[in-house]
């Protein structure tokens, strides 16, 4: 009975951090449904080419949309201000993909069929490395893009609300 | 189980004390600081 009671006080603390960080901090895990063709997603709509990357939205609201794909994400450089809060969105055409920022909490999959989609505020002004984390294919250990932090002052839309990683 | 020997049950609880101390040591000093996510 001692034991069970002990083990009942460990799963209730452990229960308790993660209710007390989604109240408090708002930190949770990304649980957005939303269903997209994988076949025809390049074509048109919100995944289509000219649509991917960083737009800043009227209402400011900064989102970034990438393909993952074999092997690579589309585009390969994200440009992210800090200090404000992003929307990434992810889809694949293909099969089912992960995705992680290094030092940061965002770690999600893509599966085909699903938009996978993360909000999130970047704190740091850093280059972030962004890996596949779910093994697609041969060519798994390839996949990667940089996320770019920028500090807000020179994140800066251009005339169609698009921002793009600076050359360095 | 009725009667635990001592030190069964000082080895069982420092094992566990000392994962739920590296548990709480990444929660906050690593995981927190992280920043929002969901």
């Amino acid at each position: 009975m001692l034991w069970a009671v002990g083990v009942g006080v460990l799963v209730a603390a452990t229960l308790s951090v993660v209710v007390f960080t989604a109240l408090s901090r708002d930190i949770n895990p990304p649980s957005n449904v939303e269903r997209i063709d994988p076949e025809t997603l390049h074509l048109s709509g919100e995944f289509a080419e000219h649509n991917l990357g960083t737009t800043v939205g009227p209402d400011g609201r900064v989102t970034a949309r990438i393909i993952a794909t074999q092997f690579m994400f589309v585009p390969r450089c994200i440009a992210v201000p800090s200090g404000r809060a992003v929307t990434l969105r992810f889809a694949s055409p293909d099969v089912i993909h992960g995705l992680l920022i290094t030092r940061t909490n965002v770690n999600t999959m893509v599966v085909p069929g699903f938009v996978a989609q993360v909000h999130t505020e970047f704190t740091r002004d850093e280059d972030l490395l962004m890996p596949c984390h779910e093994y697609c294919g041969l060519g798994h250990s390839e996949m990667w893009a940089t996320v770019q932090v920028m500090p807000d002052d020179r994140f800066k839309p251009g005339p169609d609300g698009r921002v793009s990683c600076a050359q360095r | 189980m009725r009667v635990t020997p001592l030190g069964a049950a000082v080895l069982a609880g420092t094992a566990v004390a000392l994962l739920v101390l590296g548990y709480l040591a990444i929660y906050l000093l690593v995981f927190l600081p992280r920043g929002t996510v969901g």
